[in-house]
């Protein structure tokens, strides 16, 4: 019956594949696991676990999406390990032991004659180091550079992204719930900062914070050993932290009005339901109001401006290394290749072609992500979803 | 509309303290940073202390913040306050320089139009086509490479390989001036060759800056006309028997609304400057200035420099909004 | 399906990138550790004597060391031995060389002498006390004495001895001297090379055949007669008095004269331009200068011709000292302008015929009795415009090399007073009394003179060009001047070399960006391309036509120093900073970061510069163990010292170094980071004692050793007295 044709589109009928089945497995995985902590959670959650797994389903269907996601396991993953898997350690210079290790290109070998002073004792070995993706101005190992450097690129991506947004979320809840006086100040400060572009605001931050975080590093150990662990760095190299962490400080600046400015927009709109009258008649604290009921309404656009801004915030620090802010080697940095490898341009192409793809890659990875978040947030097409599966198969679903 | 009078009013009122906040921010910024900048207005290592001194009492860098402010404001707009790195009016540098970019940005502004709009509309008619899938990517990738990436791509295919631009310097304009800006008076007295050599030097520089933007502005096109084709009111016309060409126009007005207020803020976006672009093609804009002027803590340009940003910014909202309710007749104010 | 695919390419690339890594760990170390129980190292030579040649104590030097010094340091030169020490008595030495002894004897005047702390405080590193904050009453005895003497052997053994000494000292360790790569097509000819002045473009020629590309700036073409330079820097003012950086110098020298200028490669002797003659009193502290007459200034937009005088020179040179900018420090230093004056031939005559006026020229001297006499003596016979007489405060051995540099070029007076000029030359009684002139000329940028040249940036000057257009960071055009006073010499020119042609058009294209100008070079559109050395290899070997590119290198007194703050630990310990001067990978600087286009040097002097000397010195050389030794000998633990290196941001040469610095000096035992700072930080830090270690850069001013010892060595010491005496077997 539903077969029928006519002036209607022909429905498609969707099977569940093997990738539903492993979103399937996972998502109730995790319920289970959530389970051992609450007992009931699964119980008084079912219709929310259902949710997500129609999500996971039209995210199975979207092979753009999927492959966003990919790339980004991926590149947690070498976010997290990068570091430990790269072979040649990010401060080891070739070229004290051997000039043609600058600038090598790819698929080259070359010989090593080592001497090092270590505990004050003069070691000496040879080593051959092979470039896979060729070397930079001091000899290193590109590929190295770029597995370890994942983890700079991913703590400053998480980090700028829990505070940034956060501020700027809270801010936007603020201003738009409570209107008058207190919104007019709050937009008006945000226009301040939304005022000076981006870039310039973080080239100004970048150019004038160094100094003063390097003196706050210096007089709190804990922050140094924390900072230190958290981007994987030899002790050696807290001083050229600040310079990094200047960079973060800026972003995070930079970051939060656009979120305060679309929070606030959305929260205007969203109070005037009759939900939000409703909590109030009944005395809920505003806070509940604002981050229980109109914040998971409005989180939709926002989070998927998250989203891009992960990859955002790779290309904004990666444009800072161009012009001479950001991180210093030996701390390893994507963008920081690039600008070496601009100054070699043509020449070094390897400097340019693969830290730039790189980049790519990891941005591109995320905006397909927040393309098809786009899209699975919509209600409709989890409900599409559900309607298409449940037509077919007829007696009893394997979904929950 | 009544209304839109006093609605420049009222936002012509928040204008002023959003110009006051914009550079006490920036000012403050400048000022906390202990170092002084007097050492390298007067020639760096080999500065020598008489220098430093006199310098410094011509800046006002000896009295307290709030007289440095007005000292710095007063003189900018009395165009008496000179940089101290070129020894030039700072209003004459800016305006110099803000021609500069403003071409640029006519030029990317017009590769952004030339291409996201068309494409964006193809993307949206042909939807989930192989069509719209491969603009998507493509529009996708040109996000999310670093400008400078691109750029120098495009200087080693345009200009090494293909000799199809220049790189030295910034053209004369042509010899009569109306608006000062060389393209448009060269449009305007007809001056060809010159309006020749003004293209061959800023089309790549406009390409490469408009193609990113042209990425964002394809993406939103398409969702505005998707969003717009399901609306009520388009299935009404559907229902009525309207031919498809008619639809299209009706649904490509009312998607274009929007679009056009991303458009007044992107050209917006595009007059702050871009420093990236800027120093790979060597132009002389406000976005390398706003960059020099940081690195040498040339307060009086930074001052100025903000005040252009405070300026375009709040003009570009201005002009976007008052736009919005031109054109879509049931926002009211 | 779709979703099967993809997660089987997510498990093959999960297993490739696995095998992949494991492969790069497996296959790539494997050391065979040596371990060498602790290094040992030479012991370093002691500093202070030397014993060079054979040590035959000359008495009566020793006798006098013993009974003037109270304390003596002996410095072995290569003709003299050096003895300087405080006034006294008792001091003995032991191991004199058998040379002439240059005693030096001071008293320090301890009262106004500043301390340290008060220096720093005052940010006068670099100032009035060198970046490295070492305080030697010694140096300091010898740089003062030295600029007093005029003795040219004498200086030299000053000079080399202070060479010596900061060789030993270590308070900056010298990196060594910049070698300068031009790249040019080889149509370009007759290119010479001054360490001190940029080339004058007129003295170069273009071969006839040379190929015309368009440039892409209004109708320019660069062909044959027109030469393109695309290099870095903007002038930061179109007023001699307010620039002091080298392109604007480059360009002045190109379109104004000065009194005297060095002629093409010439660096020991410098030849006539503005002044045709000169002489000075038998102590050195006056000089006269005869101004060449029919030289005219020329004013493009009008047409207007203004001739030169000596009164010019005097409103000149005086308007720079009035202005403040930190270049007239040497007119202020070295000159004294209130008691100098322009005088007419008649006065002149006078002077001369009271006699005791000399003339130095071309390795002869003569006392000169009137102004024909002087003239031939230069071998001028023309019309000459007054004569300008410059009283110093003490004699200055390098005083016609400052009157060289280009900011002292000279511009008519009438031209810059404008209407005001009658009344301000009456109200100076014609620059006999130049203080008046202060009422028409203020200090700093408000003055009006000042912006009325910032502002016609065309100018009016007396060179061979004229400033044809210019437009802020894009390109400056320059054309032949037409009325310019020595246009002779281009027909000669072009008399000797038939195929080549003079130049009549110079443009600069300015970009930031190498890229940029590799790529115009590349194109033929610059002739000549300021070039950074890591990217040489683009432009080598290039084609044109018949014309190829070429590379030309040498060695300039551009040094690189790293400096290290003696007043703070543990570099206050002469063998700390011996020890860093060891573990400098020089080698591997000089290859890594300079593509082997640096020498090196042991001294703060350049190489081949009065002063400079190959003996006695301390050769560093990479030597870990060496350095490690001197550590121990120190007796200090390097881990408990956090050192940071500071450059300035965006220097990425000076960043490598940096890094390969913190490579070495860290296996030391030191925590060392490397820290950009922004340029005007970097200043404030270092002028104040803020630091650890920076790198710094140092062109000369002039070509005089004192611009090098002076600011790298002085202290700030105030002497009571200061004597010399040669004591001679």
């Amino acid at each position: 019956m539903a077969e029928e044709t006519g002036e209607y589109e022909t429905r498609e009928e969707y099977e569940m594949s093997i990738l539903d089945r492993i979103s399937d497995r996972l998502i109730d995985g995790f319920a289970s696991f959530i389970g051992l902590f609450k007992k009931d959670w699964r119980r008084r959650n079912q219709s929310r676990i259902k949710e997500w797994k129609l999500m996971a389903y039209a995210v199975n269907r979207s092979p753009p999406t999927l492959l966003g996601l990919i790339i980004v396991i991926v590149y947690i993953f070498i976010g997290i390990f990068g570091p430990y898997l790269a072979p040649w350690p990010y401060d080891f210079f070739p070229v004290n032991y051997n000039y043609s290790t600058q600038l090598a290109p790819p698929g080259s070998t070359y010989f090593l004659n080592v001497t090092q002073l270590q505990n004050g004792y003069i070691i000496h070995y040879t080593t051959y180091i092979h470039y896979m993706l060729g070397s930079d101005t001091y000899g290193r190992d590109i590929l190295s550079i770029l597995l370890s450097g994942a983890r700079t690129a991913l703590v400053l991506d998480i980090f700028i992204i829990l505070i940034g947004p956060t501020l700027g979320i809270i801010l936007g809840l603020i201003s738009g719930y409570y209107g008058g006086a207190v919104d007019e100040t709050i937009m008006r400060i945000t226009d301040m900062f939304l005022a000076f572009p981006g870039l310039i605001l973080a080239i100004a931050l970048s150019a004038v914070l160094p100094g003063r975080i390097q003196n706050f590093l210096n007089a709190h150990v804990w922050a140094q050993t924390f900072v230190l662990k958290l981007f994987a760095l030899h002790p050696r190299d807290v001083n050229n932290l600040g310079k990094l962490l200047a960079v973060f400080v800026a972003l995070v600046i930079v970051w939060w009005p656009g979120y305060a400015r679309v929070t606030r927009g959305s929260t205007l709109t969203e109070k005037e339901n009759l939900y939000v009258e409703a909590a109030r008649a009944i005395g809920l604290p505003t806070r509940t109001i604002l981050f229980r009921h109109i914040l998971p309404n409005i989180i939709g656009p926002i989070l998927v401006m998250i989203t891009m801004d992960f990859g955002g915030i790779i290309l904004t620090e990666a444009g800072l290394s161009f012009l001479g802010l950001g991180a210093v080697p030996p701390i390893p940095d994507w963008g920081n290749l690039i600008n070496q490898g601009s100054q070699q341009f043509p020449q070094a192409w390897w400097l340019v072609a693969f830290p730039g793809l790189v980049i790519v890659t990891v941005v591109l990875g995320w905006n397909l992500l927040g393309d098809g978040l786009r899209d699975i947030l919509d209600p409709r097409t989890r409900r599409s979803l559900e309607f298409k599966l449940k037509k077919k198969s007829k007696g009893g679903e394997a979904s929950a | 509309m009544a209304g839109l009078g006093k609605f420049l009013i009222r936002r012509g009122l928040t204008f002023i303290p959003t110009l006051i906040g914009v550079t006490l921010i920036v000012f403050i910024i400048a000022y906390v940073i202990p170092a002084n900048p007097v050492r390298a207005w007067a020639g760096g290592e080999k500065a020598s202390q008489a220098a430093i001194e006199m310098i410094k009492k011509e800046y006002h860098l000896d009295q307290p913040w709030y007289d440095q402010y007005w000292f710095l404001v007063k003189g900018l707009f009395t165009n008496s306050l000179l940089d101290p790195l070129n020894q030039e009016p700072v209003f004459n540098n800016i305006g110099n320089r803000f021609i500069v970019t403003f071409q640029l940005a006519l030029f990317a502004f017009f590769f952004v139009i030339l291409i996201g709009l068309p494409l964006g509309i193809i993307s949206a008619l042909k939807r989930n086509s192989a069509t719209d899938m491969t603009l998507r990517i493509i529009a996708l990738i040109f996000i999310s490479t670093p400008i400078y990436v691109i750029a120098y791509l495009f200087i080693w295919l345009f200009f090494i390989h293909w000799n199809a631009t220049t790189l030295a310097g910034i053209p004369p304009g042509p010899p009569h001036t109306i608006t000062h800006i060389p393209v448009i008076d060269d449009i305007l007295t007809l001056d060809w060759s010159n309006f020749v050599q003004q293209v061959e030097r800023f089309w790549l520089p406009g390409f490469t800056l408009g193609i990113a933007a042209a990425g964002v502005l394809m993406r939103f096109t398409r969702n505005s006309f998707l969003e717009a084709y399901s609306r009520d009111s388009t299935l009404f016309l559907k229902a009525k028997g309207v031919p498809k060409s008619r639809l299209y126009r009706h649904v490509l007005k009312n998607a274009l609304v929007p679009v056009i207020t991303i458009l007044a803020l992107q050209f917006g976006g595009l007059l702050a400057g871009t420093p990236i672009t800027e120093t790979i093609f060597n132009l002389p804009g406000i976005g390398l200035y706003a960059l020099q002027a940081i690195m040498y803590l040339d307060f009086p340009a930074l001052i100025g420099v903000t005040f252009l940003y405070a300026i375009v910014f709040v003009t570009a909202n201005l002009i976007a909004d008052i736009l919005y309710v031109i054109i879509d007749p049931r926002v009211r104010l | 399906m779709r979703g099967k695919v993809a997660a089987a390419l997510l498990l093959v690339f999960v297993v490739a990138f696995s095998v992949a890594a494991s492969g790069c760990i497996g296959g790539g170390k494997s050391p065979t550790t040596t371990t060498i129980s602790p290094a040992a190292g030479k012991s370093t030579p002691s500093s202070t004597t030397s014993s060079a040649a054979t040590t035959v104590q000359s008495s009566k030097a020793v006798k006098y060391i013993e009974g003037h010094l109270s304390k003596a340091t002996v410095i072995d030169t290569p003709k003299y031995a050096v003895v300087v020490g405080p006034a006294g008595s008792g001091a003995k030495v032991s191991n004199l060389p058998n040379k002439p002894v240059i005693v030096v004897s001071y008293k320090v005047n301890e009262a106004k002498t500043p301390s340290i702390q008060e220096l720093m405080k005052n940010q006068q590193g670099f100032g009035q006390i060198n970046p490295a904050f070492l305080r030697d009453p010694n140096m300091d005895a010898l740089i003062q004495l030295a600029r007093k003497v005029t003795d040219p052997n004498i200086r030299g053994a000053l000079y080399n001895a202070l060479y010596i000494m900061a060789n030993k000292e270590v308070p900056e360790i010298i990196l060594g001297d910049n070698k300068a790569t031009r790249v040019y097509w080889n149509w370009v000819h007759n290119w010479y090379y001054n360490p001190v002045l940029a080339p004058r473009w007129d003295l170069v020629m273009e071969d006839k055949n040379a190929p015309s590309v368009s440039i892409g700036i209004g109708n320019y073409k660069n062909a044959p007669g027109t030469i393109v330079e695309t290099t870095i820097g903007w002038p930061s003012s179109f007023d001699p008095a307010f620039d002091y950086e080298t392109f604007g110098w480059a360009l002045y020298h190109n379109v104004g004269d000065t009194l005297v200028t060095y002629w093409e490669n010439e660096t020991k002797k410098v030849s006539p331009d503005l002044a045709v003659a000169w002489a000075h009193n038998k102590d050195g502290t006056v000089w006269y200068f005869v101004i060449r007459g029919g030289v005219k200034a020329y004013d493009p937009k009008t047409g207007e011709l203004y001739p030169i005088n000596a009164t010019d020179v005097e409103f000149e040179f005086w308007r720079v000292l009035r202005a403040g900018y930190s270049v007239n420090w040497m007119l202020a230093t070295y000159t004294n302008l209130s008691k100098s004056y322009a005088m007419t031939d008649s006065e002149f005559e006078k002077v001369l015929q009271n006699g005791g006026v000399i003339a130095d020229f071309n390795g002869k001297t003569k006392e000169v009795k009137n102004l024909n006499e002087l003239l031939q003596f230069f071998g001028y016979s023309g019309p000459t415009a007054g004569v300008y007489k410059l009283v110093l405060p003490h004699p200055y051995g390098g005083i016609l090399s400052v009157l060289a540099d280009p900011y002292l070029m000279v511009i008519p007076a009438k031209y810059m007073l404008g209407d005001k000029y009658e009344e301000a030359m009456k109200a100076a009684d014609w620059g006999k009394n130049p203080e008046a002139w202060n009422n028409y000329i203020q200090s700093g940028s408000k003055d009006p003179i000042h912006q009325m040249l910032q502002n016609n940036y065309i100018g009016v000057f007396t060179g061979p060009f004229y400033i044809k257009a210019a437009k802020q960071n894009s390109y400056i055009i320059l054309e032949r001047n037409p009325h310019y006073w020595n246009a002779s010499i281009w027909n000669k020119l072009e008399e000797k070399n038939p195929n080549y042609v003079t130049t009549k058009m110079v443009i600069y294209v300015l970009s930031n960006d190498a890229t940029t100008r590799i790529s115009l070079f590349q194109k033929g559109v610059a002739d000549i391309a300021a070039v950074p050395v890591d990217r040489l290899n683009a432009v080598k070997n290039l084609k044109l036509d018949s014309f190829e590119s070429r590379i030309d290198s040498f060695v300039t007194p551009d040094m690189v120093f790293i400096v290290l703050n003696a007043a703070k630990k543990p570099f206050d310990n002469v063998k700390v900073r011996e020890a860093l001067a060891w573990a400098t990978p020089y080698e591997q600087i000089y290859n890594a970061v300079y593509k082997g286009y640096m020498v090196p040097n042991y001294g703060p002097i350049p190489i081949g510069w009065l002063g400079y000397t190959e003996c006695c010195v301390i050769k560093y050389k990479y030597n870990i163990g060496k350095a490690l030794q001197l550590i121990k000998e120190a007796g200090i633990k390097p881990s408990d010292y956090t050192i940071s290196i500071y450059y300035n941001t965006g220097n990425t040469q000076r960043e490598k170094i940096a890094t390969l610095l913190q490579n070495t000096w860290g296996q030391l035992g030191f925590k060392i980071s490397v820290t950009p700072l922004s340029w005007p930080t970097l200043l404030s830090k270092t002028a104040s004692g803020d630091f650890d270690v920076y790198i710094v850069g140092w062109a000369p001013d002039f070509l005089d050793p004192d611009d090098y010892i002076g600011p790298f060595l002085q202290s700030a010491v105030v002497f009571d007295s200061l004597n010399y005496e040669v004591i001679k077997g």
